[in-house]
């Protein structure tokens, strides 16, 4: 709400209003009123590493996740017991358990081998490796010699640490070339398995180091060891000989390790015709192998078959336990409906046998198949003798399916199940549910075309319209009973509702998030319930429009798109079942893009798809599509950029060709290149046009305005330069540029740099952008004055500088941050003036947030009459910005919606250490007073300027939740004015309202209805009462 | 009976039309002295009554004059009240210039009902409709009541003042920003960047 002195006839109002602003600029919850409002999902990530802990009987499952999550999960519950979130850039790259030592390996930038404690879950050790910046994307591997831990990092490198402290006992680096990725210890060495660049393929290579100090005993290449890629070689191991195994290019090897020159072929070997290697099951002693050859699988190992697999096994997933002396193996074959689960035990005096088969419950459109399982078969004391006919092994197995998501099925049964597919979210919608009245006869008539009302006779219409009304009226009572209810119990369970009609505050919608494994969920707003979901093969979704919202009768429906290497999918989908209405499918399209125009046939929004030959395709495409589309296309623009990293912008306008069937190409109107070395670090999005604005202009103190630039086709976008390395290092320097952009015609509106601002790391996005109505917030690091750019004095300074020598850095340091730049700073005559004012950056680190905001003038009470905006009439806006210190590192921004734009906005931020944070759009205000405040100013209740944006326990959204990996936050409007919805996912998922003003239309919880209804009752009857008494006595008045 | 003097007293005599009267129970002279006043009031001549009036009439305007200007001294009285109350908004200060503007246009409204026991004519034979119009210009007390309500618009204009000084006239541009209609924006741009974080 535009705070100020108010118009005259809301004054009273507006003034009680502004009483409420002021006595808290943050809406906070209360203790009890955690989780009524708001739900919250703890996920962990697809699992990569799975392993269950002993004893069974308070089983854990630790997993550690693509997610860079490691966690220990309950067996029986699903419940989370512990878990350790690395970030995002501490990339897991191999995990062990051993007992009650975890071990893990992660890093991109720098390499971790880390000991954690199972039952716990704390940190033990943190070991970082000493290891050079650049060739860190290998895999690692980690094997254990005793108690100690033996690391592969970097593909070449192999150290060994003390496992009870991390210190290191020696360390070995190969130099050959080759990069190794897995590690087998056998007798007294370590055999690290990698491979080099041959001709055509890659190369097995062998590197045998000695156990105890470490030497490097051989290097060598086996024969026929060529093979596509190392996710094709596995090692096997007994008590006897250590091998390694591999699909080569054309046959399976297997060699022995150690016998440099031997290499069988596995037909050979195993007597099959052409066997492939489907993977080898390790347990402590020995390993298996499963082996297909003529589409059966069995497994054996080197010496002898065991089993064999009965049936086609198209998608089999296998995984071993062992429990006193027995091996159990189960193969999972996942179908349309259901999974078939096949369990064998292997004993070492018995034959083997299938000992249960089971078809667990699992729907391929919901979930796919199960790519991964970890068996763990639960000992049943005194009794092992099930192979001779006593009951079949307890045995769960954990399951995680092609969406991402994981269950656990215990004989045969689900136990609980985790969607962790929406750890891989790219992007959710909001879709408001049907009001319940629009589904009544009445909009039956509404519907309708007004020449098909016409057709109608009066007498018609009125009979229609009373039996709706009827209709209606039969479910008064119900409604009626519901309403007084809802008054006597204020906390009625709404959570328990079935039906998907929309409450009657719009609190309740669904939020329908696609990931990029192909599965959509759609939840519910008010408890995080699945309502349905759906897994759609091969799609990467990452985008979804809703391309008709809840009208009528008709039902909402969701567009979802899915890229593919060359092709782009769009489905269409029923928002409120999730089943599928159309599909279709395009090939070499760039960017889709919502219309703001509806076709007649299904009143849906078309979709206009960018190809890379320059021409627009429709979805729907057909004619109506095409025309609704021509209505718009004069006025049609469109600009497209490679996103972030890019270092252009490119901007088109439509052309249409009545060549045969009409088409529309795009036209080049205009392409912005940044100077060199600037690419793109954040991208705003401009403010969609649904978006309401209550007031076009500010009032200030003296009851003046300042109109507000508001162009919907403004981009704020933020580039980056960077040169000399990473952070730190003496020749750094980093400087983020802010751009205001017209998308329409290309202008640069405005452009501000912020030297010594960056990313906090390469690879730690810290520079995010949020644009709406007419101001925009940037948040970036700030290097401090050593990554300043050293500017390019003119010689009559230069002189001076070079008189400070050395000291060149802490003179700079001296200097005041010149905070305000003016628009237009990019004209050359600027640029020179600009030179000679040399900016300094303050001498202190961290996160810094600008807040703009643009103007139509710099003069209040100035505004371009018109009735029209045009941009290439357009002047340049009146840009205002200040800066403020942030002490949180920002994962993610986004901003509160409301239905009118009344309430004030606030700036959602997603922070780091797992918190979604509000900040008032007062406090980012660029208005802020830095002088004492005037009076005027003081009217218009401005904050003075402070340089530092204190964080405000109250303000936290998620209160005390750590809601980790917060990646993206999207708010929406409610029927509330006061109040928005916000759903921020990443990791977890946080569901909850903000309401930055208050909810000053909405009774509070404890707002006593009974003493109201009491209240009114009593006024009733002391009226009824006392008019009684009052005519009685006029009677006896009249008779005196 | 015109003969008689009025100074006589007839202390004794009887006229017969008290007769029924307990004469003895008046005091002396009280009978005959309420017949002569009514002889006394016949005898004034034409003129005399004349004057009479006139001196009413002036009377009357004299009386009209003051009350036309009555308002224009509660003027400074109200202005200093309506300094005290100050400028923001507050009860007192609402309650002050509402009270004021109130008033004034009571009064406004009122003002023939004011001047009613100033006008010369009998009562009750006012002029109605058309005719009130066209006697207005006759009319001895147009002018006072068009100064008493000039006097009342001057209050009014001090209240309206006041309303003004505390912010509830729409008289700057932010009391209008409400009404502006949303520019037209005549060219729609869309679009974005081409790959996915």
């Amino acid at each position: 709400m535009s705070a100020g002195p108010s118009r005259p006839t809301l004054g009273f109002l507006l003034a009680a209003v502004l009483l409420l602003l002021v006595s808290s600029a943050s809406a906070f919850i209360h203790a009890d009123q955690a989780g009524l409002n708001d739900w919250h999902k703890t996920l962990v990530g697809t699992p990569r590493f799975a392993f269950y802990t002993r004893p069974a009987r308070k089983g854990q499952l630790i997993v550690g996740t693509e997610r860079n999550v490691l966690a220990s999960l309950n067996t029986k519950t699903g419940d989370i017991v512990w878990r350790q979130v690395l970030e995002p850039f501490d990339e897991l790259k191999a995990l062990k358990l051993d007992g009650p030592a975890l071990t893990s390996i992660s890093g991109t930038t720098a390499l971790h081998t880390r000991q954690w404690d199972a039952p716990s879950g704390s940190l033990v050790w943190d070991y970082e490796h000493p290891v050079a910046m650049h060739s860190l994307s290998a895999a690692a591997d980690i094997a254990r010699v005793n108690e100690d831990v033996i690391a592969l990092v970097n593909g070449n490198t192999i150290t060994r640490l003390a496992g009870e402290d991390g210190s290191v006992s020696w360390t070995v680096t190969s130099d050959s070339g080759a990069t190794y990725e897995r590690l087998y210890v056998f007798e007294d060495a370590i055999y690290a398995i990698g491979a080099r660049e041959a001709s055509s393929a890659l190369e097995i290579c062998v590197l045998k180091v000695d156990l105890k100090d470490g030497k490097i005993v051989s290097e060598y290449q086996p024969p026929n060891g060529h093979v596509h890629s190392l996710t094709g070689v596995y090692l096997y191991g007994d008590q006897t000989t250590a091998n390694v195994l591999w699909n080569g290019v054309d046959r399976a090897y297997r060699h022995a390790l150690g016998q440099t020159a031997e290499t069988d072929e596995l037909d050979e070997l195993f007597g099959l015709k052409d066997p492939r290697i489907h993977s080898v099951l390790d347990y402590q002693e020995t390993s298996l192998i499963v082996v297909g050859s003529e589409n059966k699988y069995s497994v054996r190992t080197i010496k002898s078959s065991l089993h064999t697999f009965s049936g086609e096994q198209a998608s089999s997933v296998f995984s071993s336990a062992s429990v006193s002396g027995q091996v159990y193996i189960s193969c999972v074959r996942s179908g349309e409906t259901e999974a078939d689960i096949e369990l064998v035990s292997l004993s070492h005096n018995d034959s083997p046998q299938s000992v249960f088969t089971a078809s667990l419950p699992l729907d391929r459109n919901v979930s796919g198949e199960i790519v991964k399982t970890a068996l763990d078969v639960i000992p049943t004391p005194g009794d092992k003798s099930q192979a001779s006919g006593g009951p079949p092994p307890v045995f769960r197995v954990f399951a995680v399916t092609a969406d991402g998501s994981t269950r656990l099925f215990k004989s045969g049964e689900v136990i609980w199940s985790r969607e962790e597919s929406l750890t891989a979210a790219t992007t959710a919608e909001y879709v408001d549910l049907p009001e319940k009245s629009m589904l009544s006869q009445e909009h039956d008539e509404l519907d309708e075309l007004p020449e098909e009302t016409a057709s109608h006779s009066g007498m018609e219409r009125y009979l229609r319209r009373l039996r709706t009304h009827l209709a209606k009226s039969a479910h008064y009572p119900q409604h009626l009973l519901k309403t007084i209810q809802s008054f006597t119990d204020s906390k009625t369970d709404s959570k328990a509702r079935s039906d998907l009609f929309a409450d009657f505050f719009g609190v309740r919608k669904l939020v329908v998030f696609a990931s990029k494994t192909g599965k959509v969920v759609a939840l519910d707003t008010e408890n995080g319930q699945t309502v349905w979901e759906r897994y759609f093969p091969k799609s990467h979704f990452e985008q979804i429009e809703t391309v008709r919202a809840a009208l009528v009768r008709f039902p909402p429906i969701l567009t979802l798109i899915s890229r593919n290497k060359h092709s782009v999918d769009v489905k269409r989908i029923n928002a409120l079942t999730g089943s599928d209405i159309s599909a279709e499918s395009f090939h070499d399209i760039r960017k889709v893009i919502k219309l703001p125009v509806e076709e007649t046939e299904d009143r849906t929004h078309v979709l206009a798809l960018v190809g890379n030959d320059q021409k627009l395709y429709f979805s729907p495409s057909t004619p109506s599509a095409l025309e609704a589309f021509a209505t718009i296309a004069p006025q049609f623009h469109l600009y497209l950029t490679e996103g972030i990293g890019a270092s252009e912008i490119e901007g088109f306008s439509v052309e249409s060709s009545n060549a045969g069937n009409q088409s529309f190409s795009l036209k080049s109107t205009w392409k912005l290149t940044f100077p060199v070395g600037e690419t793109i670090a954040a991208l705003g999005t401009p403010s969609p046009g649904d978006e309401k604005v209550a007031s076009l202009g500010r009032v200030l103190g003296n009851r003046s305005v300042l109109y507000k630039y508001l162009n919907p086709n403004l981009l704020a976008l933020a580039t980056i330069k960077t040169t000399g390395g990473v952070p730190g290092a003496p020749d750094f320097t980093s400087t983020v540029f802010v751009y205001l952009l017209d998308t329409v015609t290309g202008t640069v509106h405005y452009r501000s740099e912020h030297e010594g601002a960056g990313d906090v790391w390469p690879g730690v996005p810290s520079v995010f952008v949020e644009q709406r109505d007419n101001w925009a917030v940037l948040s970036y690091w700030n290097h401090g004055p050593e990554a300043v750019p050293q500017p390019e004095l003119p010689a009559s300074t230069g002189a001076e500088n070079n008189a400070d020598g050395g000291e060149a850095l802490p003179s700079r340091k001296k200097l005041v941050r010149k905070k305000k730049r003016k628009a237009g700073s990019v004209g050359g005559a600027a640029a020179g003036e600009q030179s000679l004012t040399p900016i300094a950056t303050p001498d202190a680190k961290g996160y810094e947030i600008v807040a703009l905001e643009f103007y139509e003038s710099s003069k209040p009470d100035q505004r371009t009459d018109s009735e029209t905006f045009s941009s290439f009439h357009s002047k340049r806006p009146h840009v205002l910005s200040q800066t403020y210190a942030f002490a949180k590192r920002i994962s993610a921004i986004g901003a509160t919606v409301t239905r009118a734009g009344i309430t004030t906005r606030e700036i959602l931020l997603g922070l780091a250490d797992g918190h979604l944070y509000g900040v008032s759009k007062r406090l980012l205000d660029p208005r802020r007073p830095i002088a004492a405040p005037t009076a005027d100013e003081k009217e218009e209740m401005l904050y003075p300027y402070r340089p530092a944006l204190d964080f405000n326990p109250k303000a936290v959204a998620s209160y005390d939740l750590h809601v980790a990996g917060i990646q993206h936050v999207r708010a929406v409007p409610t029927k509330m004015e006061s109040t928005s919805l916000v759903v921020a996912f990443g990791l977890d998922v946080f569901c909850g309202r903000r309401s930055p003003s208050k909810t000053f239309d909405l009774l509070s919880e404890s707002f006593n209805y009974m003493a109201l209804l009491a209240t009114i009752a009593a006024c009733v009857m002391g009226i009824w009462f006392s008019k009684r008494l009052s005519e009685r006595k006029k009677v006896k008045d009249l008779w005196r | 009976m015109s003969s008689v003097n009025k100074w006589t007293f007839d202390l004794v005599g009887n006229s017969g039309k008290n007769a029924s009267r307990n004469a003895k129970l008046d005091p002396p002279g009280f009978g005959e002295t309420r017949e002569l006043a009514k002889n006394v009031k016949s005898q004034q001549s034409a003129e005399e009554a004349e004057e009479r009036d006139n001196q009413i009439a002036n009377l009357k305007m004299k009386k009209a004059w003051e009350t036309s200007l009555a308002p224009a001294k509660s003027i400074p009285m109200n202005a200093i009240m309506l300094y005290m109350s100050g400028n923001s908004i507050q009860i007192f200060s609402v309650m002050v210039t509402v009270m004021l503007l109130w008033n004034s246009l009571k009064a406004i409204m009122g003002t023939n009902t004011v001047y009613e026991r100033f006008s010369t004519r009998a009562p009750g034979t006012e002029p109605k409709g058309l005719n009130a119009l066209l006697s207005l210009a006759s009319d001895p007390l147009i002018m006072p009541k068009i100064v008493y309500v000039l006097m009342q618009g001057g209050c009014v204009a001090l209240g309206v003042w006041k309303c003004g000084a505390m912010g509830l006239l729409p008289t700057s541009s932010s009391d209008w920003l409400a009404f502006l209609e949303p520019k037209k924006v005549l060219e729609q741009s869309f679009g974005g960047a081409v790959s996915f974080m």
